[in-house]
């Protein structure tokens, strides 16, 4: 008889699975870790999730957004802030992260502290210094909306709002984001060449940074200490704070490097305004410790043309594309075509 | 064609076969009785404390026969939440009459499902055993207040979870059990006389010491015989 469950199991599963996901993306670049047979993306729960997106509804006050902190414009981080601001005028104690090429991503936040795209909202809409809300609140709110009811009527089949579905379909509008037509891809496309001084830029990244900020996304999703000194105020243990293991201490994300130019200050706390301060970081701020970098552990030699070279092939990992389209912007269009509240 | 009438025939016997239910209902004692949420008892006799929630999560479900597992129920996640009744029993239906003389589950939720993004039902985040600056799940949840507690408002909160290495607090937990009626009695004396209110009041991550009071508290579940 359990075989018999099998068959018919597998029977139903074959009915039901789609295409891995609707995305598009360079077919060079490695597979994406989200398991997209869980939420396969479809255009009324990327809506759903858009809206939700720009709605300060996810805040107890309803005041912050997720857009508060994570603007289309400096591709979906808090331009010129060091450090995140929420609810009631509060600060937070890190540098709110650019959002794109979320699908390739296996863990989220500077230390790792969440597993998965799904959980990763639950965390600013719960914390006390950014949305100050919970899940469930937040389901409640969005039960009580005619607008609501009907965007997830749309989205499900089905107006009944759950904290999985609006997770769900906040990943949907998140895994949207994809980053992949600067003028480095169309370079790699043949398209376009780069200028003598980004080639040379260039060259030096793939000898100095590249086993961190590894192509074609510009990160290995690692975590790793990159030898800033201890804020004394923050005192950041970064990943150790998730593991308590004590070789994890002052090791962040490795962020990405894509879309550099807008999304400063840079670091997990938003220390560095500039490129070149970041430039000067790697060649005379390093402070060695136990849990530092191998790769950083011998001096990196740049001269100043050579600083400028490479900042000048970084800028060529903006893509205005990303940060202006429209598919992504405040979701007027969606919200004019549903009931007013 | 043969196949399919073979496939018919099957299917046929499938919804023909004997279904069984087993019901498992959840009991929890404090000082030998039910548990009254709320209300004040004497904790080691020199303090006092009251219990204000009670949650966990039980998950896995099988029914064994010595050593072979003739039931296991499928998407088995249970949120048992003692301020709501309807969730402190589970009624299985086994589509079959089968015989066992054990029963095994988890207290607490396997690593897989941690890591498996948004779920619904028992596991919705929406019931507050989520945590929110640390994926992972609550698999047990005691709150309430200890005379001994120098926290504010004398309260204490355990949130007990955990799903990796070296933190794993999942408890698998087997007992005898023959009855279609299991009653399992968790006797919660144990956990609590096991804490030093005044100097240990809140876990609220995964840690050793939460992996060591989820173990005590596996152990301290019972299958009441039934009168």
């Amino acid at each position: 008889m359990n075989k018999l469950h099998y068959i018919l199991f597998f029977i139903l599963l074959s009915a039901f699975t789609t295409r891995e996901s609707n995305l598009s993306y360079p077919s060079s670049w490695p597979k994406p870790s989200y398991d997209f047979s869980k939420n396969p993306i479809e255009k009324n729960k990327v809506n759903l999730g858009r809206v939700l997106f720009y709605d300060p509804i996810l805040s107890d006050n309803n005041s912050i957004s997720c857009e508060s902190c994570h603007s289309p414009y400096s591709a979906f981080t808090h331009i010129d802030h060091a450090l995140s601001h929420g609810i009631y005028d509060s600060i937070g104690t890190r540098n709110s992260p650019a959002l794109m090429n979320l699908a390739w991503k296996k863990s989220f936040m500077w230390d790792g502290a969440i597993n998965n795209l799904d959980m990763q909202a639950l965390a600013p809409i719960t914390h006390p210094l950014e949305m100050g809300s919970s899940i469930k609140n937040v389901v409640i709110k969005l039960q009580a909306s005619k607008k609501y009811r009907q965007l997830y009527f749309q989205a499900y089949g089905d107006s009944t709002v759950t904290g999985e579905k609006t997770l769900k379909a906040i990943s949907q509008f998140l895994l949207t984001l994809i980053s992949a037509n600067s003028k480095y891809d169309k370079v790699m496309n043949g398209d376009e060449q780069f200028s003598t001084q980004e080639k040379n830029g260039y060259a030096l990244f793939q000898k100095n940074c590249s086993s961190c900020h590894r192509e074609p996304l510009f990160t290995n999703d690692e975590f790793a200490n990159n030898g800033l000194p201890e804020n004394p105020t923050l005192k950041d243990k970064g990943r150790m704070h998730i593991t308590l293991d004590s070789t994890d201490a002052y090791k962040f994300k490795i962020p990405t490097l894509r879309n550099i130019e807008y999304t400063f200050p840079y670091m997990h706390d938003g220390r560095f305004k500039k490129l070149s301060e970041v430039m000067n970081h790697y060649t005379s701020g390093i402070i060695d410790s136990k849990t530092l970098a191998p790769s950083l552990k011998n001096k990196i030699t740049l001269t100043q043309n050579e600083k400028v070279d490479i900042i000048s092939f970084l800028l060529t990992l903006s893509d205005k594309e990303f940060v202006f389209n429209s598919k992504h912007t405040y979701p007027k269009e969606i919200i004019s075509s549903v009931a007013k509240d | 064609m043969k196949k399919y009438y073979i496939f018919l025939v099957l299917v046929l016997l499938h919804f023909l076969s004997v279904a069984q239910r087993v019901n498992i209902y959840f009991n929890a004692l404090l000082n030998g009785k039910e548990i009254q949420f709320d209300s004040i008892v004497i904790n080691n006799e020199k303090d006092t404390l009251q219990i204000n929630q009670l949650k966990f999560y039980i998950s896995n479900i099988q029914f064994l026969k010595g050593d072979e597992i003739v039931f296991t129920e499928l998407n088995s996640y249970h949120l048992i939440d003692f301020e709501m009744p309807a969730t402190t029993s589970i009624s299985i239906k086994t589509f079959r009459s089968i015989s066992y003389n054990s029963i095994r589950f988890y207290l607490g939720i396997d690593s897989l499902t941690n890591v498996s993004g948004a779920l619904g039902g028992d596991l919705d985040p929406t019931h507050g055993m989520y945590w929110t600056w640390q994926s992972g799940y609550i698999n047990f949840k005691m709150e309430g207040q200890a005379s001994k507690s120098e926290a504010a408002s004398t309260e204490f909160q355990f949130h007990l979870g955990g799903y990796q290495v070296p933190f794993n607090s999942l408890q698998q937990i087997q007992l005898n059990a023959t009855d279609e009626n299991i009653n399992l009695v968790l006797n919660v004396d144990p956990f609590l006389h096991s804490i030093d209110f005044s100097n240990n009041h809140h876990i609220m991550s995964p840690t050793k010491k939460a992996v060591e009071l989820s173990e005590l508290l596996a152990k301290n579940f019972k299958v009441r015989k039934n009168e």
